[in-house]
């Protein structure tokens, strides 16, 4: 590839899923260096945690995987995994970028996935990154290792290194795009939803990892409690969302997402009723009608329209109440599940940076969109949007970084 | 010819993830006599970097050199493997990577027999295919360094103005007499929040003013000739007839309004206008009303057109808005189905509808609002959903909230680039993580052609379609390898042996992507493949009657050999 020279300063990407991922492969097909700062272990962000992506129910994992390797092949990107973004001072005519890496106590090209340290751990800090995860190899948990060093006399390739110490890189950078995507929010505060109180009570990417098929189940659903198969369940959509007491917004992917999980319940378990509480069906992106429509229609979903007032767990730890108002008769329900899903919690999460004059300034609702113009964004941390509409803004943030352009 | 080539087979134990199951010792007495390996050892592992040294320097750099690597999976450590060599300088072509890991080892781990036979059955298989394989010559062209962009709506100036800051020469052609598309018939942009129509302002600046446009208004596209890097389009614009070369198109041709047909009384009583008629008299001398009421999904989200137009409900809440500001005391009322605003943006905006007075009625699709009446339309009468009661509105103005539909000369268009659309009419793209690159290389689609979109989006889409253009073209020398690069696959050409060829053109009708196609040869008709078209499908394989055509990677010679090493 006889690309034309990189530019002289780098510019630094943080957050390495699909935004932070197409942002890289942009500036650097376009001649600039990256570095690209990821928090945790492996590329991929929350899009790696998904089992399918709608509207195509393909796996989440095609499309993405390519990308990654992408990203870690090319020699303008420099990726940084277990790292964090320490400060960013403004020098003269640069950014100067501290990156904190946490030791990884595997060398992932070194490892070689045998699996041979899992069993000699005492403390279960040791364990794959999915089968997702490129490149692939096992991952200690520093919260919970102990440092004892029974994995370093087990592995084979010597790949281990508990001595290693984090390390700390300066970057003088030309910008900075975030790209930190979102994370799950504990709603448990909001009493009415019951979260908390009832293993089978979950958010939306907690079911999807226990539902994933190539998760713990293999795609199949059972219940959390007792491992056996649900009879029903409920799909509470803006549950946290679209609430003036925690995120005003509409987190822009839950209809779809509660969708794509009902009906493939229905796919792998055509007894199990699923049931959508919904406030409006936003189906509005490119071919989501059809899914909906096709959904819908074939596969005896059931739509409820309204956001239930209460959900307990059944006295006996029998089921899950969700009590709601049937508005047409204007009377009071309660119907028993048992599983609860809610969806719409989704919180933009951004890399606290020590305020260095540079960290950005969120907007009311925690989102970086109404934010100073010289701070380059994009997707889900700017404003909610699916992974069509991250890609699109991480292409357009690159193209502004790469003009030296305001936003 | 083949016996000059020389293979080498290493097997790795990986530390005897593969030898405890694998009997590896005796796979390598039965290769020690096999007449085209020259060596062949068992090694401890492949994939660390030490390895991957020892490797190279065992591999002589001649041509004749092949490689058989007994390891693991491409998806867990071969990958880094052939990588590694390939840094090292030998020819990842002359490697072939056979999994005796995943797919022997640990999947037979409870049947060492069979997991050796599989391992030396794969492995002979894998000699057999390093012999018999052939490569796709590459094929590298100088892209010229210019963009076509059709369309001069937000989308299309957008991807304009954006390839203006990066340098590139733009060709701007748009079918209208003035830029601005779509927003040339409305009064303002909203949500305004987020500067769209400064942005917006600005593009049209540049549009009218950098000499790195050129701008071609009242344009029509007559013909399309070439691919990715060098496409030769022809257009009349005004009475010329002009021929441009550039090496990318970005297609932003945007949309048209779906007209009500009889719906709704549409033309046939008074005060039942379209979202249009309304910004036309927001335009002009402006509407001032007591009530009016907004119908969403007209002629959408049905049979017919099972889709969402995604900007009917926004736009619908930007006029509500502007009726309140010309009359505070109105009622406004908006009938929808469901309010689409995802996001914070537009959530904030329909939450701006609802303070300012906006009244929202949920109707279902099975029961649609019925108009009441003589000449004027005077009030509406609508199944109310959520309370399950009938309500009826005054209404003095009635307005139909109609979809974006895709234009008319959209599949004249998708013939001339030879694009596919989806069942609406929309261009139809790669993929999620490829939403804005067409099927066919070098052609990207963005704005309202590709999907509904407000402008804000339409505007990022542009910007998005620019840098990939970019992409393309940052290079001097442009190869098939690295168009397919973008495409995430491997690079393999269909390949005709010419003297073979009958000229029967079955290749040419079943190939999707127009790369076959017949020429005179001779005297004779023969087939030939348009190397910067063909993505090696290899649809033509399967229909050429006596296999003139190819692919060297995937040859049928390389199959039955290999085929033959699996059953012999």
């Amino acid at each position: 590839m006889s690309a034309k020279p990189p530019h002289m300063k780098p510019v630094i990407v943080i957050g390495g899923g699909v935004a932070g991922i197409t942002a890289s492969l942009d500036l650097a097909r376009a001649g600039t260096a990256v570095h690209l700062v990821e928090k945790g272990p492996a590329l991929g962000g929350q899009v790696s945690a998904l089992d399918k992506l709608y509207p195509t129910d393909h796996c989440a994992f095609c499309p993405l995987w390519t990308e990654v390797r992408n990203c870690m092949l090319n020699p303008l990107i420099t990726v940084h995994t277990c790292a964090e973004i320490n400060t960013i001072t403004k020098t003269d005519g640069a950014l100067k970028v501290v990156v904190d890496e946490h030791p990884r106590y595997i060398d992932e090209n070194r490892c070689i996935s045998c699996g041979r340290c899992v069993p000699a751990c005492g403390v279960d800090a040791i364990s794959t990154l999915g089968a997702h995860a490129y490149p692939p190899s096992y991952y200690i948990y520093r919260e919970k290792c102990t440092l004892c060093g029974k994995c370093v006399d087990v592995c084979p390739t010597s790949a281990i290194d508990i001595n290693r110490k984090a390390a700390s890189s300066e970057i003088l950078a030309r910008d900075v795009i975030w790209a930190t995507g979102f994370q799950d929010y504990d709603i448990s505060p909001l009493e009415e939803y019951g979260y908390g109180t009832h293993p089978d009570i979950m958010s939306s990417l907690q079911f999807e990892e226990w539902t994933a098929e190539s998760g713990l189940n293999r795609g199949t659903v059972v219940k959390k409690q007792d491992n056996k198969q649900p009879a029903s369940i409920a799909f509470i959509q803006c549950a946290g969302a679209r609430d003036l007491r925690l995120f005003p917004y509409c987190s822009a992917v839950c209809c779809m997402h509660a969708l794509k999980q009902a009906q493939w319940v229905k796919r792998r378990n055509p007894q199990v009723q699923c049931v959508i509480f919904f406030t409006d069906m936003r189906a509005e992106g490119r071919h989501y009608y059809e899914y909906y429509l096709r959904e819908i229609g074939g596969s005896s979903i059931e739509l409820l329209r309204g956001r239930p007032g209460l959900i307990y767990p059944m006295p006996d730890e029998d089921g899950i109440a969700v009590k709601y108002e049937n508005t047409i008769t204007q009377s009071r329900q309660i119907r028993k599940f048992d599983m609860v899903v809610l969806n719409g919690a989704l919180q933009p999460s951004l890399a606290k940076s020590k305020d260095s004059g540079y960290s950005p300034i969120l907007d009311t609702e925690g989102l970086l969109s109404g934010i100073s113009p010289t701070i380059k964004s994009c997707g889900f941390c700017r404003e909610p949007m699916d992974v069509e509409a991250s890609v699109v803004q991480a292409s357009s943030a690159a193209l502004r970084v790469h003009v030296g352009e305001e936003q | 010819m083949e016996d000059n080539k020389q293979t080498r087979c290493f097997l790795c134990e990986c530390y005897g993830e593969i030898s405890d199951v694998v009997d590896l010792e005796s796979i390598r007495k039965g290769l020690e006599h096999h007449p085209r390996i020259v060596s062949c050892e068992k090694v401890k592992s492949l994939c660390l970097e030490e390895n991957i040294d020892e490797l190279a320097k065992r591999i002589p750099l001649s041509p004749e050199s092949r490689v058989l690597l007994g390891a693991c999976s491409f998806l867990a450590r071969g990958d880094a493997i052939i990588t590694g060599l390939q840094k090292r300088g030998i020819d990842p072509k002359h490697i072939e990577l056979v999994d005796l890991r995943e797919g022997c080892a640990w999947i037979h781990r409870d049947d060492p027999a069979s997991a050796t036979k599989k391992a030396g059955d794969l492995i002979n298989m894998g000699i057999a295919a390093l012999v018999q394989r052939n490569y796709s010559e590459d094929l590298t062209i100088e892209p010229k360094q210019e963009v076509l962009v059709i369309g001069a709506g937000p989308a299309g100036i957008s991807a304009a103005a954006s390839l203006v800051k990066l340098g590139i020469t733009v060709h701007l052609l748009d079918r209208a007499k003035t830029p601005g598309g779509l927003l040339n018939l409305i009064k303002k942009i909203a949500p305004e929040t987020d500067g769209t129509p400064q942005h917006v302002e600005a593009f049209l600046y540049t549009v009218g003013n950098s000499p790195l446009v050129r701008y071609y208004p009242g344009s029509r596209i007559s013909a399309v000739r070439g691919s990715a890097g060098d496409f030769t389009v022809e257009f009349t614009s005004g009475s010329d007839v002009k021929s441009i070369n550039v090496g990318a198109v970005i297609i932003a041709t945007g949309a048209r309004v779906n007209l009500p047909g009889s719906l709704y009384r549409y033309k046939e009583l008074k005060g039942v206008i379209t979202g249009i008629e309304l910004e036309r008299s927001f335009k002009g001398p402006g509407m001032k009303v007591t009530s009016a009421v907004f119908i969403q999904c007209v002629g959408v989200r049905d049979a017919d057109r099972p889709y969402c137009s995604a900007i009917c409900c926004p736009v619908s809440l930007k006029q509500a808005i502007q009726l309140l500001e010309e009359n505070p005391d109105a009622e406004v009322t908006i009938l929808h189905r469901d309010i689409m605003c995802p996001g914070s943006v537009l959530e904030d905006y329909y939450r701006k509808a609802m303070e300012a007075g906006v009244r929202f009625v949920r109707y279902d699709q099975d029961t649609p609002p019925g108009i009441l009446g003589a000449e004027q339309v005077e009030e509406i009468r609508v199944y109310d959903v959520i309370t399950g009661r009938e309500r009826r509105i005054d209404a003095e103005l009635v307005v139909l909230s109609s979809p974006l539909i895709p234009h008319d000369d959209a599949a004249r268009v998708a013939e001339l680039f030879d694009l596919n659309r989806d069942i609406h009419g929309f261009y139809e793209v790669r993929s999620l993580m490829h939403p804005l690159e067409t099927t066919k290389d070098g052609v990207l689609v963005c704005g309202s052609a590709r999907w509904p979109v407000l402008a804000r989006t339409a505007i990022l889409q542009g910007e998005a379609a620019a840098m990939k253009a970019f992409a393309l073209l940052n290079t001097d020398q442009l190869t098939a390898t690295q168009i397919s690069q973008f495409k995430e696959r491997k690079f393999s050409l269909a390949l005709v042996d010419r003297q073979a060829c009958t000229g029967c053109g079955n290749c040419v009708a079943i190939c999707p992507y127009d790369a076959c196609s017949l020429e005179a040869d001779q005297g004779a008709y023969k087939s030939t493949v348009s190397q910067m078209r063909c993505t090696g499908c290899g649809s033509c394989v399967s229909v050429c009657p006596n296999g003139s055509i190819q692919l060297p990677e995937q040859n049928a010679l390389l199959i039955g050999e290999m085929l033959k090493a699996a059953f012999s």
